[in-house]
């Protein structure tokens, strides 16, 4: 089965379902009606093809970055700025620093902006809808919970990384000593040679004494 | 089983007769079966799509649309398109500039796709012309893309619709055929044809209340030419660079050539 078209499908149905849970949806893709907008996230270089109709969002993943004239905008974009490109008054900051690149009209990709910012997603009200009062508050108390330990976890990750990393370069060897060391290494099996060489050397003269 | 793989690759007319599902009729017969057939499904086609597929149906149809690399502006030939499930995704793809022109032989398959793509708000770029893909009724070298999923078997002369399909594309035009091929491995072949002679005709008594439709579409599946016999047919009406791509084993391709 091919998986990029299953992978495009989960995400298309994904963020539809999202996106119409906002009642004023169609109002937020009125701007964006009849355009589309190629997101090439770098390193990764999976490009994400984003069609936008009055109704909804088409997402298709293409094996290759799609020519710029096949579609109205491309961003290519370093996954460590993905989240930045959302505000608008950062593009030219992230332009600057070569972590963003813009082909074609810039408008669909501020429109796209508006419409991430502007989208209004009531999570309390969503998950009262299907799970009922009191299930919802617990799932979102437990979720911000859940949030909470998880950025601390990291924290704690970082910084014991951080310092095992710093610790560890006072011990690692030098570019030199290991250099220094690999000739060391050579030197003692040049030696090791000549005392073989001399060893049979000898074996073969005390053998040709007791012959004699 | 014999039956269905002695007939596979059979020529689609000999002595006037053809075949319908794997019984023989007059070539001139065919067609008005066919539209009887597709007249009882119409209503109930996307559901028993889903449910005969498992769903697997619209990830084909994704492939083959990635595959033809529409872009903005294009002008796109849904041939045999019944319900409208490529021409939806076409019609956002080209834009308010290109155009997609709906086409099937049957008006009782055009209509279900017509209201349907209406209430999907896509009214501005659409066409809807009821063709025999046999006799297009279209100027030559007017469509960048012509696609046609899961039609062809259903088509009496297909070397005929081929060579039409040919005719209509511009230069550097592709074709782009979905349809149900033959399974690769023979164990799947084995589940296949007890799912689709056993499960399948009883699946659509069940949901659309019509067993025999549905056993034609099994029985016509086996009688489709399989893939390197439809992609040599393509050679011949002038097709180019053609190529097939397998998906789920062999049970469906997609043949793509194009016309330089």
């Amino acid at each position: 089965m091919p998986l990029r078209q299953l992978a495009a499908a989960l995400l298309e149905q994904g963020s539809n379902t999202l996106l119409k849970l906002d009642p004023e949806h169609l109002h937020l893709l009125k701007p964006l009606t009849g355009q589309s907008l190629q997101l090439v996230i770098t390193p990764i270089q999976w490009p994400l093809v984003l069609y936008f109709s009055a109704t909804q969002i088409d997402i298709s993943l293409p094996e290759q970055q799609l020519a710029e004239d096949a579609v109205d905008c491309t961003v290519v974009v370093a996954l460590s700025a993905l989240d930045q490109i959302r505000d608008t008054n950062n593009l030219t900051k992230l332009i600057k620093a070569d972590k963003l690149d813009l082909q074609g009209d810039l408008k669909v990709l501020q429109n796209l902006s508006a419409l991430l910012s502007e989208l209004d997603l009531d999570l309390e009200k969503i998950l009262t809808t299907y799970l009922g009062h009191t299930p919802a508050q617990y799932t979102l108390a437990f979720a911000e919970k859940a949030k909470t330990m998880g950025e601390y976890w990291f924290d704690q990750a970082q910084v014991t990384v951080a310092e095992a990393l710093v610790e560890e370069k006072k011990l690692v060897a030098s570019a030199m000593r290991i250099a220094l060391y690999c000739e060391d290494v050579t030197q003692v099996r040049y030696q090791l040679d000549r005392v073989e060489a001399r060893i049979a050397l000898l074996e073969r003269q005390a053998a040709q004494q007791v012959e004699k | 089983m014999e039956k269905q793989t002695q007939t596979l690759n059979a020529p689609d007319i000999e002595n006037g007769k053809t075949h319908f599902g794997f019984k023989q009729v007059d070539a001139q017969d065919k067609e008005s079966m066919v539209a009887d057939v597709f007249h009882n499904v119409a209503a109930k086609y996307d559901i028993m799509n889903d449910v005969m597929s498992l769903g697997i149906h619209r990830i084909w149809k994704r492939f083959t649309i990635d595959s033809a690399g529409a872009r903005k502006g294009q002008q796109v030939l849904d041939l045999a398109g019944g319900t409208g499930d490529l021409t939806a995704k076409f019609s956002r793809i080209v834009g308010p500039t290109g155009r997609v022109t709906l086409s099937d032989i049957n008006p009782s398959m055009l209509e279900v796709g017509k209201d349907k793509l209406r209430d999907m708000g896509l009214v501005q770029n659409i066409d809807y012309v009821e063709a025999n893909a046999e006799e297009l009724p279209f100027p030559d070298n007017q469509f960048d893309i012509v696609t046609m999923a899961f039609g062809l078997r259903n088509v009496t002369n297909k070397s005929k619709a081929l060579a039409s399909i040919y005719r209509v594309l511009k230069p550097g035009g592709r074709l782009l055929v979905l349809e149900f091929s033959k399974p690769t491995s023979e164990g799947l072949s084995k589940i296949y044809d007890a799912y689709s002679f056993h499960l399948l005709p009883k699946m659509g008594k069940l949901v659309a209340n019509d067993e025999e439709s549905y056993r034609y579409l099994a029985e016509s599946i086996r009688m489709h030419p399989d893939q390197e016999t439809l992609k040599s047919m393509m050679e011949d009406v002038g097709f180019e660079n053609t190529t097939y791509t397998n998906m789920t084993g062999g049970i469906v391709a997609l043949h793509k050539g194009y016309k330089f």
